[in-house]
């Protein structure tokens, strides 16, 4: 084949298994992932229905505090939880 | 025939001399060295960006809080609170000596805080301290890092570069954690290390009234079909963790060890083949201090002879100190239930039940 002798290509062959065995580590390393951090959600409850409402967590919200009332009863609401609700997964389809 | 010949035998003669080389000089540990101080030397700046991150960050949050100087306030708390541990070759009283320096650490921070910033509120006060901790964490690591990197450059010393590049990712993602954290506490929303105190709330009504029984610790009365519930948790909603055992210690002296059974909850961390917020439960103290809470209650408990129970939520390193996750929240969710499972069947209607949050309860009352 090109009348090359069969070590050159065997040279040939190992340095470019290990220039690019580099390459890709280097690469590997260097690319950053941008981490999706999800919604920060704030859960209230009613305290005479149990009735729950989720809405976008605000700066002053915490477990305990008390806040508005019930849209279905008008009882007191109060929130009851503040979580990170994970970003949605990529939908993965089964091979046919 | 007469090149390949030649080729084989510059091949025997280069395998000869690199045989030679790699056995007989040091040219490869100086080969290794250099990779390995180059990907130390890369994440070294991973590290002093987390760093700057952090120190921006942090100085945005407190100004949000009208802090005038917050520069300065980070730059004099960073190098400066550290804490001697007490001598342990004598072992007699040593809880009660860390717990005194623990103590005397604790008022110095708050101290040098209201100092600095005298009208704060308790929850911005502590808020501010959290972040300035963070801070001096992420620069300790820094300085460690760079320690060895320059002890390892100086002397050559490729076994130091190598166990330090081996190690340095898990390091990277531990200050990343810390980096992120700055984030969530100054959101103040509740993070995973307060499933304790989250899961404790959980077992109160909404008429249960608060009342501090040791400093930054309070104490809720509730029931439960029948059974009478104490509640010990750190004060929310700021960013503290209380003194949970000093808080036990004080009640079951109060009601003379008149008590069934103590149910101790906390955040643990997870092994890497376990998943976040799996809920375990077992016997003894969920506390992950020091020593001188977790004593506090072994002690008492063996006073009383008392059950102590434990009920735990797993998570990560990095969850445990950063915004609480759903997968955890549903965690705690069961380890509730799991705590109401042992107050009705290992107890009777009529007894007396102690449970006690542990954890950081940021934003939660």
């Amino acid at each position: 084949m090109l009348g090359l002798d069969p070590l050159y290509i065997l040279l040939i062959a190992i340095v470019v298994f290990l220039a690019s065995y580099l390459l890709v580590s280097y690469l590997r390393e260097s690319s950053t992932q941008k981490e999706e951090k999800g919604k920060l959600l704030t859960m209230k409850k009613c305290l005479s229905c149990n009735y729950v409402l989720s809405r976008p967590y605000e700066k002053e919200d915490y477990v305990g505090r008390k806040e508005g009332k019930c849209p279905r009863c008008s009882g007191d609401m109060m929130i009851t939880a503040i979580y990170l609700e994970p970003p949605p997964q990529p939908q993965v389809t089964a091979p046919s | 025939m007469d090149g390949v010949q030649d080729w084989t035998s510059m091949l025997i003669a280069i395998l000869i001399l690199s045989s030679f080389i790699l056995n007989f000089t040091d040219i490869p540990q100086k080969i290794q060295f250099t990779r390995y101080s180059s990907v130390v030397r890369r994440k070294l700046m991973e590290l002093m960006e987390f760093e700057e991150e952090g120190r921006r960050k942090s100085i945005k949050y407190l100004k949000d809080m009208n802090l005038n100087n917050p520069k300065t306030l980070i730059d004099n708390y960073v190098d400066n609170f550290f804490m001697i541990f007490p001598v342990e070759r004598e072992p007699t009283d040593i809880i009660r000596r860390l717990k005194h320096l623990l103590r005397t650490r604790d008022e110095s921070v708050k101290r040098y805080v209201l100092d600095q910033v005298p009208n704060v509120s308790e929850v911005d006060r502590q808020k501010i301290e959290v972040l300035l901790e963070l801070n001096s964490v992420l620069t300790y690591i820094n300085k460690v890092v760079k320690h060895y990197y320059n002890l390892g450059v100086k002397f050559n010393d490729w076994i130091m570069m190598m166990q330090l590049a081996l190690q340095i990712n898990h390091i990277v993602r531990l200050a990343k954690a810390y980096k992120d954290a700055i984030d969530s506490f100054g959101v103040g929303a509740p993070i995973g290390d307060g499933a304790g105190a989250l899961a404790a709330r959980m077992l109160l009504d909404s008429v249960s009234a608060a009342s501090e029984i040791a400093p930054e610790t309070v104490l809720y009365e509730t029931s439960l079909e029948g059974r009478k519930l104490y509640v010990i948790k750190a004060k929310g909603p700021g960013p503290t963790v209380g003194w949970p055992g000093e808080a036990l210690e004080k009640l079951v002296e109060r009601l003379e060890c008149r008590i069934s059974r103590v149910i101790t909850i906390d955040a643990a961390l997870k092994l890497e083949s376990e998943k976040s917020g799996e809920v375990a439960y077992g016997v003894g103290a969920a506390i992950g201090d020091l020593g001188p809470e977790k004593i506090a209650m072994e002690r008492i408990a063996s006073k009383c002879s008392v059950p102590l129970d434990a009920v735990v939520v797993k998570m990560s390193n990095e969850e445990a100190i950063n915004t609480m996750t759903k997968q955890i929240y549903e965690g705690v969710v069961r380890a509730a239930d799991v705590v109401k499972n042992i107050i009705l069947s290992k107890t009777k209607e009529g007894e007396t039940v102690i449970v006690v949050g542990v954890g950081n309860t940021l934003g939660i009352e």
